[in-house]
């Protein structure tokens, strides 16, 4: 045995398939007629191959379609029994499937997560409010100005347009004379 | 990526899944008896043992009844079956239940009979010469084929017994092409050897 025959050898099994492309087949060819070792080879992985593709199929036993009837009818059985619940989550998720349920719970993960950062980022606002029972419209002018201010506290900006209102309010209590507890 | 080529469902086939996909009985015991005796007949030279190749066998279909909506025209129905075979054959030897031989007495006594029993049985035991002179080629191949590794025979029996193609085996075992061809290789140059092995005695 020589080197080519190292590197012709692997491909018999191939050769004797009829699996080779015709520029290998032919190497393997030229090589067979030279080598009476490699020849021998190919040579009975023919003969064996041949005799087991007349090997006879072997028989289930004669209970064999019963037994799997019975087993069968047994599952069909059971799947017919299962709850209103189980069949309305399966057509929710009819697929699945090996390849689907890394995915259900890569997305079941990352919903997850988001949820909780979205719900840890925003701070709880405490915002005061008033409840608004004067009848009168001055009284009325009152409220709105000291809700404004009460959320101006809460979320300083530099809001001037409620400074009219503010300047009436202030204007109508110097009259009637009221004291500055309500501001 | 040649392992993963796609073999399309013959025309044959898809028709018999639809129908077995509508709950058709017909179909689903065409599907049995077509191809029942090809896998039990794969399994048996797999795992060895009459009962458990039949317990296995009635796995694979049941497991193709149950997974019938799962399937997908990725291969035909006989690879599909076969890698479901395959895959409970893998599964068989995981749980350590390989058939052994378990030595009973046939001579213990039968219930209600003290006196021990004297049988004439065959001699089962390997006898190359004899196999030779009788031309049992084929009981020669069976025997080597259960002294092979189970990666090597499962490829030399999908190959030249069942007659899948590579690409077939290739899906059936779930490894590449270039492995399947490699492993039949070996397995042909181990088959050889064994049985020139039982020739010279």
């Amino acid at each position: 045995m020589n080197s080519y025959c190292n590197k012709i050898r692997p491909l018999i099994s191939e050769y004797i398939d009829g699996a080779l492309d015709p520029r290998r087949s032919a190497d393997v060819d030229s090589h067979l007629e030279s080598c009476s070792e490699c020849r021998q080879i190919a040579a009975d992985f023919r003969a064996n191959k041949s005799v087991m593709a007349s090997m006879p199929l072997r028989q289930t036993s004669s209970n064999f379609d019963t037994a799997l009837a019975q087993r069968i009818a047994a599952i069909a059985q059971q799947k017919a029994k299962r709850s209103w619940l189980a069949r309305i989550g399966e057509a929710l998720l009819p697929s699945r499937t090996n390849v689907w349920r890394p995915a259900f719970a890569t997305v079941t993960a990352v919903t997850v997560v988001a949820s909780v950062m979205f719900a840890m980022r925003i701070p709880p606002t405490e915002v005061r409010t008033h409840t608004m029972t004067s009848a009168s419209e001055q009284a009325l002018i009152q409220q709105c100005v000291v809700q404004h201010r009460s959320y101006a506290e809460a979320q300083p900006l530099n809001d001037f347009s409620a400074q009219a209102l503010a300047q009436q309010v202030d204007n109508s209590k110097q009259f009637d004379g009221d004291s500055d507890d309500v501001l | 990526m040649a392992y993963a080529q796609v073999i399309c469902l013959t025309h044959g086939d898809r028709a018999l899944i639809e129908r077995c996909m509508r709950n058709d009985a017909a179909a689903f015991d065409e599907v049995v008896s077509r191809f029942k005796n090809k896998v039990y007949s794969y399994i048996l030279r797999m795992v060895g043992s009459e009962q458990d190749a039949e317990d296995i066998t009635q796995e694979v279909f049941i497991r193709m009844y149950t997974s019938l909506a799962s399937f997908r025209s990725q291969a035909s129905l006989n690879t599909w079956l076969f890698r479901i075979a395959s895959n409970l054959c893998i599964d068989h030897y995981r749980r350590g239940k390989k058939h052994q031989n378990v030595a009973y007495s046939l001579d213990e006594p039968i219930d209600g009979d003290d006196s021990a029993q004297t049988r004439e049985l065959p001699d089962t035991t390997y006898d190359p010469y004899r196999l030779l002179e009788q031309g049992e080629m084929s009981t020669q191949i069976e025997q080597a084929l259960a002294k092979m590794p189970e990666k090597l025979r499962s490829v030399i029996l999908l190959h030249d017994i069942e007659g899948l193609q590579y690409d077939e085996i290739a899906q059936v075992v779930g490894c590449p092409l270039g492995t399947v061809k490699s492993r039949l290789f070996n397995a042909r140059t181990q088959l050889r050897e064994l049985l020139s092995t039982y020739v010279k005695g």
